[in-house]
């Protein structure tokens, strides 16, 4: 079964409750991963961050460096991928 | 024997002051005294008025005025031009300073050397380090950095030149570069009327 | 004897370590020489290629800030509780573990009541990466002027028009080089010890400059012809000269704005684009005389300009609406605003666009570009006014007009760090805009969230000005929460901010203030808690800003045993993040902003400490390999290079660049509903346009209630950033020049209001005042008055330095009025009145 390396990045983190972890991932889609992650409150990743077939506005999805827009949750994935999933801080600041 | 001498390239110099803090630093000059600076001034009338910079050092003259008044032989001329004083020989009489023309000649006061710049009687390590090559009572100055040429180097204002308007390098070499500049572009010396033969010369902006 | 070229030219003793500058922001390369433990020498690094083994006065200054006998060396704690300027703390040192306790406690109490109130004032640009830290903590606050006094209006639209974060001319390539309120290549702005270098080798080989400002700056007294202008009402000059290339010499780069800007899409009567049933954006299909989608049209084919009938719908398209807004703005009109003559503006622009040489190509390593050898660069001087959208917009357009964005020879995009441009595909076949490159914006919130309104300007920046409105009316904005505690880390906001009487009402009510700082300052006297940072020499980042010609991270390394009892900032914060219970959340930051998350291998452990060495090695290997880490840096130095044609020159390939800002009109109108549904009545939208044009700002409106003067501040190669007025080195020599002795006055109007050289005169604005002594010069615009930085500050330590106190910021407004209301950029110039004091 293909792995697929796993990291979260701050609220996503706490939801799933690990920073970073290689899973062996029987599906095809980055849908299909966040379906698979179970999030501490009983649900599923894709439950909390994803609204109507898209992606929610405070969180972000990165496969191999890459963002995906929104709408690109049907993105497939191929063992050795890295998905990183990450809740957006929007009051980062900088110069 | 080289013949060490400077262009200032007027064109070039943005009246940064990088020099005048860079000569600062590498010699570690007690307050108010900057061997090397930059003088500037304006020119014409609004709105055709421009500010014009004149970077300043010793001239290194040829005919060294300071060298000739010098009762001691305290300040002397190195073979390759370099005007020098040695602290140990000098008096503090100041004859120098009177003589030369371009106020290139700096007496450290006494006390000069026992406070720096922090204003509170101590010196900083910096300070420590570099005041000890200097002594109360005597007459310092520019050396053209003479403990770097010495080394093969450049003098430290040239280096830290931003727009590379400073040139130095050997005056009697007649393919150097500083020949052909003050040929090409007609470098002029200051106060030439005193006689003193500088050896550094000014380029045209 | 041989004379070692200049690459050579450190001295032989002693140990070189190389390292990064960090007295202004740009970090050129440095070496320094350190003997028996003792640093004794800096020089420019002469092996990279950013300053080339230059360096600037203040970079020259450094060990005298390393050594500065007044700075503050361990944890202090106030115990007089009396806050004000002439009031004694009551300072005694303590040791960290206290100072961590007490920070701990006050920040801790605040965060679990509510942790938008901490206020953040943070000013540490090269440690860039540190800036989220109050947002982790939980508050969105920004209470600094820092970017946004230079910044505001500039970064946005550099962003929105190529990815870029700031912007200059090729110097390369260029030979007429115009350049509005900025003394980029001769005394501030970017990598000045290069760039001072670049502009002149460029100004030798014959490339002409002409420097508009409202004083003979140095890049005035160096240039080919100094034009003296009104201040702000630069823009009114590049709209004469647009007006002219468009209307009277008809001379401007037709394909260039055809094939690589969105000037040809058509705009209906409402100023948003047309567009078909399929919601695409059209053009003029002259091939056809009828609207068509804008990839359905070959370029040739597409009307560049015309207005056109289609359904009882008048169309034009968007060069179009600019030609007809620029009809009335006439070299002659322009020049009763600005003063710079109508001959001069005529002449200007026929001598840009002869320099431009449309059409003309270049090979540069075997590539072909258009070469367009003519550019216009602006900063602070030209765009920091309430307008300041407009003025960016203008820049860019007139730029635009002659085809030289991001070409040889041109007006150059300069990437925020070493990512490059931000550059992907957006709508209507466009790049994506990209006005926020230092953090995204939050939606529109109501009540607000951060006291400077972050959440109302969504193509801004941030405002840090308008807490002065903010904090002292809240219920005019909404805001539901008054902050009480205030960090201030490496910032000074009652120097750096307008209105410091305001500021001040506002710090007094913090209940606790606590300092990360070197020295004591205006603001950090003010605090309950001093921790004591290290400088530059003394610690450890990889540092990559707003470089122009190059790329790469230079090494900031310890050069010498740190002073003292001191601790790195990142420690610091680090150390109260771990306190404060969201080091996890901290980390997972810093796995953003550093970029980890790009590359999982590197990826912080959330739950771990890490040095500010094990971060930076990290982070170096993430970018430049395994094999390139800290020790790699350590004796390298840096891993500056060139950057490469491709990354120099046309970033944005078949992208379409903005000519007309329809996504800010249409942020404008979102904006709009969104307020309205908030119940928000009185909030202007006046900057929310597609296309710039002469309005008159505040300012100049001041003038009829009888302040008849603009006064200016300015800065020059000596002092940048508070902490380099104050410096001795710097100081004594800056003080031998008039320009810094006093408020420069302009000869002749001196001569009619009786003010000699000498004689303390009074400047009053409608918001504030400041004394100082009258410097008569030939120098300045008869209408204008001029304050160097080195004259402002109203504290010092170092009992050496004379304390001037001419505060330029006083006069200055920080309310909304005086903001542009598009991007919150502030308004850096004031009108005054004169008084002689007896």
């Amino acid at each position: 079964m293909p792995k697929i390396h796993v990291a979260a990045i701050g609220m996503a983190r706490k939801l799933v409750g690990f920073s970073q972890r290689t899973i062996d991932f029987s599906g095809e889609t980055v849908a299909d991963l966040l379906r698979a992650l179970n999030t501490v409150d009983g649900r599923t990743l894709y439950a909390n961050l994803v609204c109507e077939g898209k992606l929610r506005g405070d969180y972000a999805i990165l496969v191999n460096g890459m963002s995906l827009t929104a709408e690109q949750l049907e993105t497939r994935l191929e063992g050795g991928d890295e998905v990183v999933t990450m809740a957006i801080l929007r009051h980062l600041h900088g110069g | 024997m080289p013949r060490w001498g400077m262009v200032i390239d007027l064109k070039r110099c943005v009246g940064c002051n990088a020099c005048t803090i860079a000569c600062k630093q590498e010699h570690g000059t007690p307050p108010d005294i900057h061997f090397a600076r930059v003088v500037t001034r304006e020119v014409g009338t609004y709105p055709h008025a421009k500010r014009t910079f004149l970077p300043l050092l010793c001239n290194h003259c040829e005919d060294a005025p300071c060298e000739r008044v010098c009762p001691t032989g305290a300040t002397y001329i190195r073979p390759d031009g370099i005007v020098m004083v040695d602290a140990d020989k000098c008096i503090g009489c100041r004859a120098c300073a009177v003589a030369c023309p371009y106020l290139n000649r700096h007496f450290i006061e006494p006390g000069l050397l026992q406070a720096g710049y922090g204003g509170n009687g101590d010196l900083t390590p910096f300070e420590s380090l570099k005041f000890a090559a200097f002594q109360e009572g005597t007459m310092t100055k520019c050396t053209f950095c003479a403990h770097r040429v010495d080394q093969g180097l450049e003098p430290a204002c040239v280096v830290t030149c931003p727009t590379e308007a400073r040139i130095f390098g050997d005056l009697d070499d007649p393919d150097g570069r500083l020949s052909r500049l003050i040929e090409e572009r007609k470098g002029w010396t200051l106060l030439p009327e005193c006689g003193t033969k500088p050896c550094v010369y000014y380029l045209d902006e | 004897m041989a004379i070692q070229h200049a690459s050579h030219h450190s001295s032989m003793t002693g140990q070189w370590i190389p390292s990064t500058c960090g007295m202004c922001l740009h970090g050129c390369g440095i070496r320094v020489q350190v003997v028996d433990g003792v640093a004794v020498k800096i020089e420019g690094d002469p092996t990279n290629p950013d300053n080339l083994g230059k360096l600037c006065p203040k970079g020259n200054a450094g060990l005298s800030r390393l050594y500065d006998p007044t700075r503050i060396l361990k944890p202090m704690k106030r115990t007089n509780p009396a806050k004000g300027p002439g009031i004694d703390p009551g300072w005694v040192e303590i040791e960290w573990e206290e100072a961590y306790e007490i920070v701990a406690r006050e920040l801790g109490r605040v965060r679990r009541d509510d942790p938008r109130k901490l206020l953040c004032a943070i000013g540490d640009f090269q440690r860039i990466i540190l800036w989220g830290w109050p947002a982790v903590f939980g508050s969105p606050n920004f209470f600094t002027s820092l970017g946004n006094y230079c910044g505001g209006s500039y970064h946005p639209v550099n962003g929105m028009v190529d990815g870029s974060f700031a912007a200059i001319n090729d110097y390369a390539y260029c030979n007429y080089w115009i350049q509005l309120g900025s003394g980029d290549g001769f005394s501030s702005h970017l990598h000045v010890s290069g760039s001072t270098k670049r502009m002149a080798d460029a100004r030798m080989r014959g490339m002409k400059v002409v420097v508009v400002d409202p004083r003979c700056s140095p890049a005035a007294a160096k240039a080919d012809e100094w034009i003296p202008i009104v201040p702000g009402t630069d823009r009114a000059f590049v709209l004469g000269m647009a007006h002219v290339l468009v209307h009277e010499l008809r001379r401007y780069d037709r394909q260039f704005l055809r094939e690589h800007t969105n000037a040809p899409y058509l705009v209906g009567e409402d100023g948003f684009f047309w567009r078909d049933e399929r919601g695409r954006a059209q053009v003029w299909d002259l091939r056809v005389d009828a609207p068509r989608p804008w990839n359905d049209v070959p370029r040739e084919a597409m009307a560049l300009e015309g207005t056109f009938q289609v359904d009882g719908h008048r169309l034009r398209t968007g060069f179009q609406v600019w030609k007809d807004i620029l009809v009335d703005h006439t070299p002659e009109r322009m020049a009763e605003i600005s003063t710079v003559p109508a001959s001069t503006i005529r002449r200007l622009a026929r001598e840009f666009v002869g320099a431009a040489q449309i059409g003309a190509t270049i090979e540069i390593e075997g590539k072909v570009y258009p070469f367009r050898p003519a550019a216009l660069n602006y900063y602070r001087g030209a765009q920091s006014h309430a307008n300041g959208l407009l003025d960016n917009m203008t820049y860019k357009l007139f730029n635009m007009l002659v085809g030289n964005i991001d070409v040889p020879g041109g007006h150059l995009g300069v990437p925020l760090d070493h990512r490059g441009f931000f550059i992907s595909p957006g709508e209507d076949g466009m790049i994506k805009p990209e006005p926020h490159q230092l953090h995204p914006i939050p939606p529109f919130k109501y009540p607000p969230d951060s006291t400077h309104l972050m959440e109302w300007f969504p193509i801004g920046f941030d405002a840090g000005q308008l807490n002065a409105e903010t904090l002292l009316e809240p219920e005019r904005f909404g805001l539901d929460y008054q902050p009480e505690v205030l960090l201030l880390y490496h910032s000074n906001p009652l120097w750096n901010m307008p209105e410091t009487d305001k500021i001040e009402q506002i710090m007094r009510r913090m209940k606790f203030i606590v300092a990360i700082d070197i020295h004591l300052t205006e603001s950090t006297q003010w605090a309950d808690v001093f921790l004591p940072d290290r400088t530059y020499l003394e610690s450890t980042l990889l540092n990559c800003l707003e470089p122009p010609v190059v790329t790469g991270h230079s090494l900031r390394q310890p050069v010498v045993e740190p002073l003292g009892d001191t601790r790195d900032a990142y420690e610091i914060l680090t150390e109260l993040a771990e306190r404060l219970g969201f080091l996890d959340d901290w980390n997972d930051l810093l796995n953003v902003v550093c970029g980890f998350v790009a590359n999982t291998t590197y990826m912080l452990d959330p739950d771990r400490r890490y040095t500010v060495e094990e971060l930076w090695d990290r982070f170096a290997r993430s970018v430049y390999g395994d094999d390139r880490g800290l020790e790699w840096f350590k004796r390298h130095g840096h891993a500056v290079r060139y950057r490469t044609p491709e990354e120099t020159y046309m970033p944005y390939g078949d992208l379409r660049i903005p000519f007309y800002f329809e996504y800010v009109k249409r942020v404008g109108a979102q904006l709009r509903q969104q307020m309205e549904a908030a119940g928000i009545t009185d909030w202007r939208f006046d900057n929310y346009v597609p296309l710039p044009f002469w309005k008159n700002s505040p300012v100049i409106e001041d003038g009829e209630r009888g302040y008849d003067f603009y006064a200016i501040t300015f800065k020059e190669a000596l002092h940048t950033f508070a902490d380099t007025v104050v410096m001795p080195w710097l100081t004594e020599v800056s003080e031998k020049d008039p320009v810094h002795q006093g408020i420069l006055i302009n000869r002749a109007t001196a001569e009619r209001l009786g003010i000699e050289t000498g004689q303390r005169i009074r400047l009053v604005s409608p918001a504030g005042r400041i004394e100082g002594r009258a410097q008569v010069v030939e120098g300045i615009h008869p209408q204008v008055v001029g304050v160097s930085n080195a004259i402002t500050r109203e504290y010092v330590t170092n009992p050496t330095v004379r304390v001037k106190g001419a505060h330029f910021n006083r006069l200055l407004t920080g309310s909304m009025r005086y903001t542009d209301s598009a991007t919150g950029g502030l308004e850096s110039t004031a009108r005054v009145r004169i008084e002689v004091i007896d």
